[in-house]
């Protein structure tokens, strides 16, 4: 019988969480230094410098820490070494982001070919070590079933960018559009959608005192997800069914929430409006136009901005304080200065943060000037979450020594 | 029912308990936050000494894992007991900030230690050990 490891070294997921906001701050200097460029199209170099700096640095970041500290908990899955796999991990990462944001942003075919080498040399035998571990673990629950479907498309996801990379610099005779679209596909609604379902399939619940989903409903929808993009694959006319697992993911959501025992918890709010965008953007992507509200980078952008961000701050804003409390309390175990987590992270930090990425989601959609104060309300954002992170930090290092 | 199905529904049981109590000292409403509290307490430490004296042992005796998983989760109830005294301060300073504090950080500590019982120690149990919960009084 295999004994589980439950527990991660604070640092592994930690410093992705703490990188994180830096890739968000650069995506908005970037953004803010050629506004017009990037919304004139996606396929502006700099559109897409932009889009893998977020999607990549920002976003995959919290992903990374997120997916490693939850497979630590929910399926008992741990490195033997874990303290040096995620430093080496994390280094490939941001190694691999660099290079493909600069790559892109000048067009320089040997920093794209540099990041897609950096990328699959560190995402792929990660994703096929977690991949057999969480099939191999004791636990059944959906959240571990739908963490190894999302390592898949993660995997998926990497071999398609590896291949746009091959046809940009090498010419390699392959469909590019066709590539470009099952990328965006798998990245979107297969690594970030399947793996945001598995955790909050968990996760509201549990912080939210929720009852608990639909049984049925949260055993078949991630693999039915990536049953619908494996058929995507060979049908990208199926596409309009995107909006199914969208909106059986959000309509549960909504009503969990309703329910949740913890109502005056602003992370009720920026789950409901991050499930509210997420399921506006499956449901009207099939119908990209060239501009106005369906353009293809006003609605990537609120993926991001209206989607994710209001998901991650919420769930940054309790893992965060949460661990490193149990780290002090662990090199503590008897009464000290920090008697519970809210000292190192106060809970109207996590609204002036929630705010924030509402006016972010708000002003997006409208394009132009609007679109461009969504590039500076995503700087201040940043810039507070760098600041509060290091704050919680020094705090939890300072009630150590006291 | 299965080990895994009983002590489930404790879980649950006592999550609503503190997401009760933290309602109630949100409210300043001290008297519902006492009785609340203490229902709370004394639910989650009767969970806590039936897993510690009863379905740990007979786990760790049928296993012979005793410095693995059982260990963690000891050791989180320990952690679990101090915010526990915590939220008992709190209440008798009616520091509303403090006690949703506390609050807070016990609840994410006892959800995070329940799943990893439900999804894996649980099963482990009862697959070696399933009549452990029947024999008691
Ligand atoms: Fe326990
Ligand atoms: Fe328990």
């Amino acid at each position: 019988m295999i004994n589980p490891e439950f527990s991660l070294p604070l640092a592994v997921p930690l410093r992705f969480f703490r990188t994180a906001p830096l890739w968000l701050l650069l995506a908005g200097v970037l953004f803010l230094l050629e506004p017009s460029t990037v919304l004139s199209s996606r396929h502006a170099p700099e559109a897409l410098a932009l889009t893998h700096a977020l999607m990549l640095g920002f976003a995959g970041n919290i992903m990374l820490g997120a997916l490693l500290q939850v497979a630590a908990v929910v399926a008992g899955v741990r490195a033997a070494r874990a303290g040096l796999a995620g430093l080496m991990v994390w280094l490939g990462l941001q190694l691999g982001v660099a290079l493909l944001v600069a790559g892109l942003w000048f067009m320089q075919p040997l920093l794209l070919q540099g990041a897609a080498l950096s990328l699959s040399l560190t995402l792929l035998p990660l994703a096929g070590w977690l991949f057999v571990r969480l099939c191999r673990s004791p636990a059944c629950d959906p959240t571990s079933t739908g963490l190894a479907f999302s390592v898949l498309a993660l995997v998926t996801t990497v071999l398609l960018g590896s291949a746009l990379v091959l046809v940009l610099t090498r010419g390699a005779a392959l469909p590019f559009a066709a590539l470009l679209r099952q990328h965006v596909l798998w990245g979107s609604a297969g690594w970030a959608g399947m793996l945001l379902t598995s955790v909050a399939v968990t996760v509201v619940p549990m912080f939210l005192v929720t009852p608990p989903w639909p049984a049925k409903l949260v055993r078949l929808l991630v693999p039915g997800t990536f049953l619908l993009l494996l058929a995507m694959l060979c049908w990208p006319v199926l596409m309009p069914l995107l909006v199914l697992p969208a909106a059986a993911l959000v309509l549960p959501l909504w009503r969990l929430l309703q329910q949740s025992k913890r109502c005056v918890d602003p992370a009720r709010w920026l789950w409901a409006w991050g499930g509210l965008n997420l399921l506006l953007v499956f449901g009207l992507s099939p119908w990209q136009a060239e501009d106005g509200i369906l353009d293809a980078v006003v609605l990537g952008g609120q993926f991001l901005l209206g989607g994710l961000l209001p998901i991650f701050t919420a769930m940054l804003g309790k893992i965060i304080p949460f661990l490193l409390w149990l780290d002090y309390r662990r090199q503590r175990p008897l009464a000290g200065p920090l008697r519970h987590m809210g000292q190192l992270f106060p809970e109207r930090w996590l609204k002036y943060l929630g705010w924030l990425a509402l006016v972010a989601g708000l002003c997006w959609p409208w394009g132009g000037v609007a679109a461009t104060a969504a590039g500076g309300v995503l700087l201040v954002y940043a810039l507070l979450l760098l600041g509060m992170l290091r704050q919680a930090c020094c705090k939890a290092v300072a009630a150590l020594v006291v | 029912m299965t080990i895994t199905a009983v002590l489930q529904q404790q879980h649950r049981d006592c999550d609503s308990l503190l997401a009760s109590a933290e309602a109630a000292a949100r409210r300043r409403d001290w008297a519902a936050c006492a009785s609340v509290t203490q229902s709370f307490i004394s639910d989650t430490e009767a969970h806590f000494r039936l897993e510690e004296e009863s379905l740990f042992p007979a786990f760790e005796a049928a296993t012979g894992m005793s410095g693995g998983p059982t260990q963690v989760m000891r050791m989180e109830h320990a952690e679990a007991r101090s915010l526990m005294a915590g939220l008992g301060e709190a209440l008798a300073a009616r520091d509303a900030d403090d006690f949703a504090g506390c609050c807070e950080t016990l609840l994410i500590l006892l959800q995070q230690h329940n799943l990893k019982e439900e999804n894996i120690l649980y099963p482990m149990c009862d697959r070696t050990v399933p009549d452990c919960l029947q024999e008691l009084p």
